[in-house]
């Protein structure tokens, strides 16, 4: 960890909390007085980002996308490009390669207990492996990873992101076509172009961003396709309670090679209940992306695109906390 | 794009109006307008778009060359193999990703242009889509979604040098070595930094299996926290492995890998024998304990003859099967008796008893006896024979089974069960009773 950097972040957490929340589309930190909440009901448990701390990565390992387990003892990451998985302990930052062929995101099941990454080859294959030992590869899609049904007007296959009493959402990567279907009602969200989609815990909400990731559009709406919010931002995450997410605020810039890339970066949190958006982070020398609320909602994890670690934060009632 | 060829495919926008199989000069909205050497001839179809067609229009703009294919997206792959193309797994700016048919990608698979290669394996990409949503579309990909993996511009800048390198020095366990089935040993390569970088664990240098048998060992080794391989050093491997269970000669390979970027240096084996290992015969009889079912026997085996001594000699499962008597048990059948019994196990009782209670008589039925004596009504019961000492009594103990008082070899009576001999004993007790009321009566 470097020296003080934990203070900095309480102080900046800090300084979010008085004035570092805006409206949908305007600066941080322009608009402080309008963030005030007329609920005594909501205003209670707005968080911010504490105790920031360098979990695991760095110099020796590059490491990107942190996926907590369901019982939030434990969290995924890959490696550079997506490519190999690491399983971290968050408690001493422990880190141990778990699969080094994996390519692309892991998923968890639903006990914890094993994990599954796409193959990365021609087969289409998934490589399961069980925690307690064993890699086995396998051709079809576990039980645990989101399902596919077919997407109906084009020969490509659409990922459940959620169902459950009569609600489902469907992302179809291929056009980007996101939707929503409540009992016999059918809805497009996102006729093309969605990308990185996320249904809130009750499956009541759905974010996803437009774009690329240089200049992405973060967009969130219900089911019924009201839209709730759109601004800059992508990588979105829910809390547990449904009623806010937190997300990346990406910039391009000149990279360390001169192409463009994702040069900086700062995450948010966006409280649907006043649609107000909070710095959770301010450090321009972090590319700070794909942020992981644990499933206690108490976390944070994320990834630092521009040092390769895994970061993990406490997430701290602030704004009229009881 | 000269004034010819825009002419040219002007008109072939019309024809492709006309007839959908056709190049198009026009296709997503986007135009032929790079200069590569030829125009774009890969087919719009009369669609508003086609990921070939945007793939091969950004290959000709960015890489000023003319892919000498424009198939279906799911032959680009072997295209660009097949003309030494260089192919990998790793998204690059100004690259063309390419994902194989499958319900990701529809059966046709789909191709496009990867403008910005992220941290994650995500790219921000161009793409059309035969078929629509139309014109030509920006948008992030996820990692893992170019399944068919990405195809480099053969004249960008070369790959970054790799110094990488490592050179046999020795091992262990030579080639043919014999092992039992299942058993341990460790296999030690030692290698030769050959190259101009220093191997250490925090640049992701192990010692990788490379394929075949793994013989049970990890698939990579990784070197100690903090140790360091400068260029010109060595570096002993040592992989635990463990024989394979089938007889037979194994090999497997392993290799130096700098994990995530590529593996490099001689490739090594291990390759050893597995003995067909003759289990034991502990008697020497020629067959091995397990199919031999008394190893400690030499008169027990498959194929010996079974003889009547109450153990499974032909490891057949049974015990004196086919040898026994009439009775169950060994020899000859006990003599019969007059003593209400069917001691011979012929299915009669007592036959050929005179009267005498005792004795079988030696001639035909003196007409005296009752039911004993082979002639039924003859309305008299003999009187009891003398007991003589010279044939065996069926006192209550013998046909018991009590160990003192064997009887034939074994099993007194024709029956082995405990209700059989229960059975016998009450005879035996019924008659004894009977003599003594006979003899009161007499």
């Amino acid at each position: 960890m470097r020296s003080g950097w934990i203070g900095l972040w309480v102080a900046v957490a800090t300084a979010s909390c008085d004035a570092g929340t805006s409206r949908p589309g305007e600066p941080p930190g322009t608009t402080g007085a309008a963030s005030t909440n007329t609920s005594p009901a909501v205003a209670t448990a707005t968080p911010i980002l504490a105790d920031v701390l360098r979990l695991a990565g760095g110099a020796d390992r590059f490491l990107v996308t942190p996926r907590w387990s369901p019982d939030g003892r434990r969290l995924l990451a890959s490696g550079r490009g997506g490519v190999g998985l690491w399983i971290v302990d968050p408690a001493s930052g422990t880190t141990r390669l778990a699969d080094p062929d994996c390519r692309g995101p892991a998923f968890w099941s639903h006990d914890g207990a094993t994990v599954a990454c796409p193959a990365g080859d021609t087969t289409s294959g998934w490589l399961v492996h069980d925690l307690a030992g064993g890699i086995d590869r396998v051709t079809a899609r576990p039980a645990f990873v989101p399902a596919t049904i077919p997407a109906g007007d084009v020969p490509a296959d659409a990922e459940v992101l959620f169902e459950a009493e009569g609600r489902r959402v469907t992302y179809e990567e291929y056009r980007g076509r996101l939707e929503a279907w409540e009992g016999e009602d059918h809805r497009v969200l996102a006729g093309e172009d969605a990308a990185g989609p996320r249904a809130s815990p009750d499956g009541s909400r759905v974010a996803w961003w437009t774009g690329p990731l240089l200049d992405p559009t973060l967009h969130v709406s219900g089911l019924d396709g009201r839209e709730i919010f759109a601004g800059p931002g992508a990588h979105a995450a829910w809390l547990p309670d449904g009623e806010s997410l937190v997300y990346a605020v990406p910039r391009a810039g000149a990279g360390p090679d001169g192409a463009p890339r994702v040069a900086a970066s700062e995450l948010r949190l966006l409280d649907l209940r006043d649609a107000s958006s909070t710095d959770l982070t301010a450090t321009p020398e972090a590319v700070e992306m794909q942020p992981a609320v644990a499933p206690d909602g108490r976390r944070l994890a994320f990834a630092d695109w521009a040092s390769g670690e895994i970061r993990l934060g406490r997430l701290a009632p602030a704004r009229g906390a009881p | 794009m000269t004034r010819a060829s825009l002419a040219a495919g002007l008109a072939l926008a019309i024809l492709a109006q006309a007839k959908p199989a056709a190049a198009a000069y026009e296709c997503g909205g986007e135009y032929d307008t790079c200069t590569c050497g030829r125009d774009n001839y890969c087919l719009c179809d009369g669609t508003c778009g086609n990921c070939v067609w945007h793939a091969w229009h950004s290959a000709c703009c960015h890489w000023g060359r003319a892919l000498e294919w424009c198939t279906d997206a799911n032959t680009w792959n072997d295209n660009a193999a097949g003309r030494g193309y260089p192919t990998g797994s790793t998204p690059a700016d100004g690259s063309i990703f390419v994902c194989e048919p499958s319900g990701t990608c529809s059966t046709w698979g789909h191709v496009g242009w990867v403008v910005t290669a992220h941290a994650d394996g995500s790219f921000d990409s161009t793409e059309q889509f035969w078929g629509g949503p139309c014109g030509t579309h920006s948008r992030t990909r996820s990692a893992g979604f170019a399944t068919g993996g990405f195809i480099y511009n053969p004249s960008g800048p070369p790959p970054p040098p790799t110094n990488d390198d490592a050179d046999f020095v020795s091992e262990t366990i030579p080639d043919g070595t014999h092992f039992r089935p299942g058993e341990a040993f460790v296999k030690r390569w030692t290698m030769r930094n050959a190259g101009d970088t220093t191997w250490t664990r925090g640049d992701n240098y192990l010692w990788a299996f490379d394929g075949d048998e793994r013989f049970g060992a990890a698939e990579q080794t990784l070197l100690p926290d903090g140790a360091s391989v400068a260029p010109g050093s060595t570096r002993d491997w040592d992989v635990p492995m463990t024989a394979p269970s089938s007889p037979g000669t194994y090999r497997g390979y392993w290799r130096m890998d700098r994990f995530g970027t590529h593996r490099f240096g001689d490739r090594v084996w291990v390759e050893i024998v597995v003995d067909d290992v003759a289990p034991a015969d502990g008697d020497g009889d020629g067959y091995a304990a397990g199919t031999d079912c008394d190893d400690g026997n030499a008169d027990v085996h498959p194929g010996a003859a079974e003889v009547c001594n109450g153990r499974d000699d032909d490891c057949e499962g049974g015990t004196d099967e086919g040898v026994t008597n009439r009775c169950g048990g060994c020899g000859p059948e006990p003599a019969e008796a007059c003593d209400g019994l069917d001691n011979d196990c012929d299915g009669a009782t007592d036959e050929d008893c005179s009267g005498d209670g005792g004795t079988p008589d030696a001639g035909p039925p003196d007409g005296a006896d009752a039911a004993t004596d082979g002639v039924p009504g003859d309305g008299a019961a003999d009187a009891p024979d003398t007991p003589r000492s010279d044939v065996p009594r069926l006192d209550a103990a013998a046909e018991g089974g009590d160990a003192a008082h064997p009887v034939s070899g074994g099993d007194a009576g024709c029956g082995g069960s405990a209700a059989g001999r229960g059975r016998s004993l009450w005879t035996a007790a019924l008659l004894a009773a009977a003599f003594v009321v006979r003899r009161r009566r007499s």
